[in-house]
């Protein structure tokens, strides 16, 4: 199952991977950007972005794994194009933030709404309740490292053997590190980074540090969304790991059937 | 040092060890010879059994308090008021034990975990810190001890939704807030100690950017023993549905549940987000009302509307005026004199005139237009009063009506 899955992760290009550099693709995110580089807006259970209107719609959740002070909430804020809170503290109980975002697979734009949970790595091994809500019914798992600590990197397999439990066996994975820095200085080298993929077989994608600064300038569209390269191969591959795993999913049962 | 706009530190009672020390403003946090020395002087008044309250230098004010035999809170302030420095340091106090429970603090052992665990309760001090912040953020009723209230005309399909809500997810404890501001809330919400209603108000401005949340914590007053889960679920952005609740449904049932019981209201749920804040009938006021401010003290909340006439630029001096005289009102009326009980007070400066009135547990008070006469303002008044309680008479006086039986 597990190499299956590797070959697929390597070899498809499922989600157009450029899209936003093309007239159309361009125009949908210049709509839901804001003005600010990676502005976007928190939407209620109730509402969903306006400029994806008749857009077909798939909810995911996912579940967001690693040491305190990983970057699990920065992760999730850089996705949600929010600004991040207060970074001072391990998350206490559990935060869920929706992300939209569009993908181009094949001709179809499909909008994935995608359930980021966020609980604190204490919170989840004080609290049973907690635990459990976090566990149930994910459809990936996001396991997170910071480039800027060589701890949090290196204790990613136990994260990965403790959550393989019967209800997680379904869930996809992903290993996003956080705070890359472009100009060296990071803590785990790119060859660890290569040699941990060849041995799990998870897609390892990274987090520009620089999208963390609060004082981004203003740039116009087509700068912003260069900017924003690492976002962007980031959220392809959420979406199209869930993507693949669902395909798979339907053959599988209908084989079955 | 004059940048600092305030500190407040935390000691162990028994060995002065720190556990943490929070600032507002720029500038270093105070050294720890300075903490040594603050804890050192209470110490030894200690020894001699005398209790060091506070302490006045040129520029600065410190209080100190300590709390349950284990953890001593230090508040370094500039000398606007000792007052307001005490309400902080309790709100504080407060804000740790809903996070860690008083158990924790009562039994302070080890400090090296319990330091870890009031970590979680940063964002919340922070935010209870801001009042030192004057430059930077606006006076907000918030700053009064009181939760904050809005009241808007769809308050009665607001009301059934939320009880169905709280119906189905088997809890008694819930609230609606738009902007931050309570817009209906059960019963139950309303009869839980204020100071806990508010420091869960401040859970949620510190938690804004997120779609849901679901945090253990404990109710000093209401639950001490056992955490709760407080809930809160973004419905449309600035609404939110906060609930409290015991360790069941799951957050994912609750988020489902609350889209079922909410979302065939969304139509009432955006026209009262547009209409905030001036979510009165605005024309029905008297044309020399320019804003007011309506507290009840036993129950905790407040109604600001500072913009009835004014442009939006000017409504902030607007609600810093009602929060400064209503200061000096809450002081008139609670003054201890048997003999003499206040029951209305005013201010008459050159641009506009204040005035305010005690009527039962409420207080109002009202900015007025400079042109209006003095001596109308009473009449004014009670009929605002009255105009305001009958519009949302329902939610107001309930309230206050069940805190009288109970």
């Amino acid at each position: 199952m597990d190499s299956d899955t590797k070959a697929f992760v390597k070899s498809s290009t499922l989600v157009n991977s450029d899209w936003h550099k093309t007239p159309e693709g361009e125009n949908f995110f210049r709509k839901f950007f804001s003005s600010s580089s990676t502005g976007r807006k928190l939407y209620g259970v109730l509402e969903r972005p306006a400029v994806f209107d008749g857009i077909e719609e798939v909810t995911y959740k996912i579940l967001f794994i690693g040491k305190t002070g990983a970057g699990k909430s920065w992760a999730v804020s850089q996705l949600a194009g929010l600004p991040n809170s207060q970074a001072v503290c391990d998350t206490f109980g559990i935060e869920v933030t929706d992300v939209y975002w569009p993908v181009k697979i094949w001709d179809k734009v499909i909008l994935f709404k995608l359930q980021c949970w966020d609980a604190g790595d204490s919170s989840l091994k004080k609290y049973n309740h907690i635990m459990e809500a976090c566990q149930d019914k994910v459809d990936m798992k996001a396991f997170v490292f910071s480039y800027a600590d060589a701890a949090t990197f290196s204790e990613l397999p136990g994260y990965i053997n403790t959550f393989c439990s019967k209800d997680l066996a379904q869930a996809a994975s992903i290993v996003i590190g956080t705070r890359h820095s472009s100009n060296g200085g990071n803590q785990v080298t790119a060859r660890e980074v290569e040699a941990f993929k060849s041995t799990y077989g998870i897609d390892v994608q990274s987090l520009n540090q620089q999208l963390a600064s609060p004082h981004s300038p203003q740039l116009s569209g087509e700068k912003t969304l260069e900017n924003m390269q690492d976002l962007f191969n980031v959220m392809n591959s959420v979406c199209e790991i869930l993507w693949i795993r669902d395909q798979q999913y339907i053959l599988n049962s209908s084989i079955t059937v | 040092m004059a940048t600092i706009k305030a500190n407040v530190v935390c000691v162990t009672s028994s060995g002065g060890l720190p556990i943490f020390s929070r600032k507002i403003g720029d500038g270093d946090p105070l050294p720890f010879s300075t903490v040594g020395s603050l804890n050192g002087v209470h110490l030894f008044g200690k020894s001699k059994e005398l209790i060091l309250k506070s302490a006045e230098s040129e520029h600065y004010n410190v209080i100190w308090e300590e709390y349950d035999d284990s953890i001593i809170l230090v508040c370094v302030a500039p000398k606007t008021g000792v007052d307001l420095a005490r309400e902080v340091i309790e709100k504080i106090y407060h804000a740790i034990i809903m996070f860690v429970g008083d158990a924790q603090i009562r039994n302070l052992k080890n400090v090296e975990p319990f330091k870890k665990m009031v970590r979680r309760a940063y964002p919340v001090i922070d935010c209870i810190m801001e009042c030192f912040d004057l430059e930077n953020n606006e006076m907000n009723p918030s700053m009064l001890g009181l939760v904050e209230t809005t009241m808007c005309r769809e308050s009665k399909t607001l009301k059934v939704a939320m009880d169905a809500f709280v119906d189905t997810i088997g809890t008694h404890h819930g609230f609606l807030t738009i902007e931050g501001c309570v817009a209906v809330a059960t019963d139950g919400w309303w009869s839980i100690s204020p100071i806990e209603k508010q420091i869960l108000s401040l859970i949620i401005r510190t938690k804004s950017n997120c779609t849901s949340f679901d945090v253990p914590i404990y109710l000093p007053y209401t639950c001490p023993k056992t955490p709760l889960r407080f809930v809160s679920v973004c419905l449309i952005s600035s609404i939110r549905v906060n609930a409290l609740c015991g360790s069941l449904p799951d957050l994912g049932s609750i988020t489902q549940k609350s889209y079922q019981c909410w979302s065939p209201i969304i139509k009432t749920l955006k026209y009262a987000v547009l209409t905030f804040p001036r979510s009165l009938a605005t024309s029905e006021f008297h044309d020399s009302v320019q804003g007011f401010l309506l507290v009840n003290l036993p129950v905790g909340k407040c109604l600001m509307c500072a913009s009835l006439k004014t442009t939006k630029k000017k409504c902030k001096s607007s609600s810093e005026k009602l929060v400064t005289f209503y200061h000096h009102a809450s002081k008139v009326f609670t003054r201890k004199d048997p003999t003499h009980q206040p029951l209305e007070t005013y201010w008459v400066a050159e641009y506009h005139k204040l005035h305010s009135l005690k009527e039962d547990d409420n207080v109002i008070c009202i900015l007025y237009h400079a042109g209006v006469p003095t001596s109308s303002m009473r009449y004014v008044t009670r009929q605002t009063l009255n105009l305001i309680l009958s519009q949302g008479e329902q939610e107001w006086n309930h309230a206050h009506l069940r805190r009288e039986t109970t």
